[in-house]
Parts: structure tokens; sequence; C-alpha cells
């Protein structure tokens, strides 16, 4: 009697996918955050640093407006040097941070689709993604802000105050903890692992 | 003892075998069980075995489990002969 075909099983082709799916990740990454930047710097382009502020609209004012809070570009026409730096260190960070967190669950994904789930290495590898994605991305959004306020203070604003509009991403820091709880899920499958292998 | 301390457990598989003339890979096809896993209980490679398979084993080789598995001795405290 034939096996029936389990159609919802990660195969050949969906680790082929996934693979495919993660470089492009990697290469939209690096491109908008390294290429980009450096590519603009080389012909001498302008810099835009995004300003949070309090929009008004005086049009509106006759039939009565809530003013509320919106993102501004603004341009520096002609960079420092530094000035460039600051806006590239963040794109960097996260760049380098997108390759190592590809880097490793492609390593992850190289054993699942062997076999060889349970390997030596493969909770390491996990506990390094969840301390990537959850601190990590953190950290990068921290130096981001930073580098913002910093371009942001070497240009006249007009008088204009720099409003700290700070966004905690949440989302990576509960996606650390999500796959730092499967990691721990890994390192119960090592153990019951040694526990099989040499079993008759 | 400890559970997580090594095991002092020894068969006599290869004795059992030679005695009754009989191949490893004859003694698989009748228990069940493949020549590799044997081997391994053969070469005291095992850590743990199925209920089933002593069953089968010892079944096949009309042998009582004493027979088949045996707990080494210690000459000294920690020290395995």
């Amino acid at each position: 009697m034939k096996a029936k075909r389990d159609v919802l099983a990660f195969d050949r082709w969906d680790g082929m996918a996934l693979r495919f799916v993660l470089w492009l990740i990697v290469a939209m990454g690096v491109g908008a955050n390294v290429v980009q930047p450096i590519v603009t710097w080389v012909r001498g382009g302008s810099l835009s640093v995004s300003y949070p502020g309090t929009i008004t609209v005086p049009e509106l004012d006759r039939v009565g407006t809530a003013y509320g809070n919106g993102v501004y570009d603004v341009v520096i026409d002609d960079p420092t040097p530094w000035q460039r730096v600051a806006d590239l260190v963040p794109g960097v960070l996260m760049s380098l941070l997108i390759v190592w967190v590809v880097v490793l669950l492609q390593r992850v994904l190289r054993h699942i689709v062997a076999g060889e789930q349970f390997a030596a290495g493969q909770v390491t590898r996990l506990r390094l993604v969840a301390f990537l994605l959850g601190l990590g991305v953190p950290l990068v959004f921290a130096t981001e802000f930073i580098a913002g306020g910093v371009l942001l203070g070497s240009v006249d604003l007009g008088g204009m105050n720099i409003i700290a509009d700070v966004a905690f991403p949440w989302l990576m820091l509960a996606a650390g903890m999500v796959v730092a709880l499967l990691a721990e899920a890994f390192k119960s499958g090592a153990a019951l692992r040694d526990d099989v292998s040499g079993l008759v | 003892m400890p559970v997580d301390e090594p095991h002092r457990i020894t068969s006599r598989l290869d004795e059992l075998l030679e005695t009754r003339g009989m191949t490893l890979s004859a003694l698989a096809d009748e228990v069940g069980v493949s020549v590799v896993n044997l081997s391994i209980l053969k070469n005291n490679r095992a850590k743990a075995i199925r209920f089933s398979t002593l069953t089968a084993v010892c079944d096949v080789l009309g042998c009582g489990v004493g027979e088949l598995l045996e707990v080494s001795a210690t000459s000294e405290p920690g020290e395995i002969t």
C-alpha cells in the first residue's frame, strides 16, 4: 500500500525556496542600507534625515484641526564626510546583522534538511539568532536613533526643537524570544536523540 | 551508582553465537532486528536495549538474560575491569 504523501512536509523544494528568500532579504538589506548610500556618496548626492515634528496646516485651521506628529525629511545638500559616515553606520550594522542571521539560519536549515535536526551546534545557532533578533536589532535601532540625532544636531533647523520619537522594535524582541523557546525545544530533542542513539 | 555514569553491562552475544554456530546476520533475520543494531550490541556499543529485542534474542538463542548480558565487576571504586 502506497504511503500517504504529507503535503505539508518541508521538502527539498521548500528548502531551496527558503534559501532564495533569505538571500533575497540579504541582497535587499545590503542594497538599501549600504550600496545605495555609498552610490549617493560617490555621486555627491544629498543626504536625507528623518525629522519627527508637529504637522501644521494653516488652511485647515478654518475648519478645525487636531495637530499631530509626522515625519519630515530634512535634506542636507552638501554633507560632510563624517555626516555621510554617521548616516552609513546604522545601515552597515543592520546589514551585518542580517547577513549573520541568514548564515546561521542557513546552517540550521542545512542540518534539518539532512535529517540531522538535533546535531551538535543547532541549539547554539538558534540561541545566537534569538540574541541577534531580540537584542541586536534594538541595538541597531538605537544606533540609528543616535546617528539621526547627531545629524539633525549638525544642521540648522530654524529654531525648531528635535523631538525624540522612539519606537522600540517589540516585534523583533518577541521574535527573538520565540526563537529562544525553539532553541529549548531543540535542546530537549538533542537530549532525546542522545538517549536513543545506541538503542538496540 | 548514579544513572549518569557510564554503565558496566557487557554482552556475551559473540560467545553465544559461536556456541550455537549461528552468524550475526542469521540471528538478525530470526529476531527481526538489523545486523547493524545487533552488531552494536555484540561489540558492547549499545547504550540501551528494548525489552522486545531482548526477548526475541533470548528466544532465538534459547538463553536467559543473564547469559546474554552481565555486569562487569570493578576491582576498585571507579575502575572498570
